[in-house]
């Protein structure tokens, strides 16, 4: 799918989308440069999956958790940020293998790419977001 | 309040620390203080590289922690302090279970202590500040992962009345560090270039300082510091150069503006007696001066209680100082059930 995201409301429109194709055990992977707006989808997102408090940027702590309860055996909200990690088997620090076995939890991954292919056992939904310096809209696309 | 000698213990982020503290009703000494910081390896990898700094935590916590109790062994403290949260758990975890082995052994106290009370804690560790401590006080805690404004009305008793709801101040002196293409880490980097700079030279958004809550957001300013820098990046050397330096300058004032506007309008609101300044972005010369004249004008009567530069980043002094506090009002943990609390709020 992809939209046009010109208004900080359009976000949720992605995020509702994205929310209707994620289950549990799902990762979704963000990628887009500094400032494209991964956090903020992030925060639409757990709004859209009933988070209580709206995620802050992880980059420093590398993730934090929400508890999130509005779909159905979700109850989980890992926010993962990758932008300090220098090479995909750094992530082993972050236990998200762990992190998943409960079977009620979903991973939101911003810079994903560099996370290599450890994600590739985990089925998820790609989300690319690109900024126009000129008009400063993005454009988002994503897959499953 | 019975004298105590505490070891402290931080693993909750990249670095390493152990200390030890003496505090009594009359007298606090930073006896040992050592800290492994990562910052070397992360300047070589243009990055902070936490895998390692997770798996270096394991024999740095032994080497310090030997260094620190030297012959005295178990006779070197009375009681343990560990940060027990908030933090990455794989990382939290190995400071705790050195502290439960090392209370288990010794039969001695140990208390699982918040990452932000060290923060607070460490202003109290300066002698001047002691002698003006007077609650209620408001601290202001900046750092790479934090930007919070506290209201302390005793030992113990917090309450967070502002927060950033994206982005840090220090993570935003980072960011828009890297897209003007400076070296990590960012905040330095900036404040060095900026003193060469014109801070009015751009006119980049002061995000949420009208807005009547004591919250901050400093995500929008990456987007504006990129949309400003844009017409330079590919202009001639020279020129750039210069743009650099003004953009460097503006983003500082831009983010100092926010703190100290939002920070003096909680001291107001809450009638505190004093504002703590902590954390590692306190580091900024323009934010400790700016703060402190602002209290002079504004607020006259309001003390300001910066933290020493040597205790602003993560250390373990500040730990056992906030372990100190937790002690003197009887709070203590059983080293069974002492886990990590990887999303503990203060």
């Amino acid at each position: 799918m992809k939209f046009i995201v010109s208004r900080v409301e359009d976000w949720d429109v992605v995020a509702k989308a994205i929310a209707e194709q994620l289950k549990p055990g799902m990762a979704v992977r963000l990628t887009g440069p500094l400032g494209a707006g991964k956090t903020t989808l992030v925060q639409a997102l757990a709004k859209v999956l009933g988070a209580k408090s709206v995620p802050r940027s992880p980059t420093f702590s590398l993730m934090r958790t929400y508890q999130v309860g509005k779909r159905i055996g979700i109850k989980r909200l890992i926010h993962v940020d990758a932008y300090r990690l220098e090479s995909a088997s750094d992530a082993h620090a972050l236990g998200l293998d762990e992190e998943l076995v409960g079977g009620d939890t979903v991973l939101a991954v911003e810079w994903a790419e560099k996370l290599g292919n450890l994600l590739n056992a985990i089925p998820s939904i790609s989300v690319q977001i690109e900024t126009d310096p000129g008009d400063g809209v993005r454009r988002v696309s994503t897959a499953p | 309040m019975k004298p105590l000698r505490i070891l402290g213990i931080e693993t909750s982020c990249d670095e390493t620390a152990v200390s030890i503290l003496y505090a009594s009703k009359t007298k606090v000494e930073v006896e040992q203080d050592f800290v492994s910081s990562q910052v070397p390896i992360h300047q070589k990898y243009g990055g902070v590289v936490p895998e390692v700094a997770a798996r270096s935590h394991v024999p740095e916590t032994v080497s310090l922690i030997t260094e620190a109790l030297g012959k005295k062994g178990f006779k070197a403290f009375d009681a343990i302090a560990v940060t027990s949260g908030p933090g990455l758990a794989t990382a939290l975890r190995v400071g705790i279970e050195a502290a439960r082995v090392l209370a288990w052994l010794s039969g001695k106290p140990i208390v699982g202590v918040n990452h932000l009370e060290g923060h607070l804690a460490s202003a109290w560790l300066n002698a001047e500040n002691r002698k003006l401590w007077k609650f209620p006080l408001l601290a202001l805690i900046v750092s790479g992962g934090h930007t919070e404004l506290v209201l302390m009305k005793n030992f113990g008793k917090y309450r967070i009345v502002g927060q950033t709801r994206d982005d840090a101040a220090g993570e935003a002196f980072d960011k828009t560090a890297k897209l003007i293409g400076l070296p990590y880490p960012g905040g330095p980097q900036i404040a060095k270039l900026a003193l060469q700079g014109d801070a009015k030279a751009f006119d980049l958004p002061r995000p949420m300082m009208q807005d009547p809550s004591l919250d901050f957001s400093f995500s929008g300013l990456k987007t504006a510091v990129r949309q400003a820098w844009e017409p330079w990046a590919k202009g001639p050397e020279e020129r750039r150069e210069q743009a650099k330096r003004d953009l460097a300058a503006s983003t500082q004032q831009a983010i100092v503006d926010v703190l100290i506007e939002k920070t003096l309008r909680a001291a107001k609101k809450y009638k505190v007696k004093g504002v703590l300044l902590v954390g590692g972005v306190s580091a900024n010369q323009l934010l400790r001066e700016s703060l402190a004249k602002a209290l002079v004008e504004r607020l006259p009567g309001v003390a300001f209680l910066p933290s020493d530069r040597k205790y602003i980043t993560d250390n373990a002094a500040m730990i056992a100082a906030a372990g100190v506090w937790n002690l003197w009002r009887r709070k203590k943990d059983d080293w069974r059930k002492l886990d990590a609390k990887p999303e503990w709020n203060l």
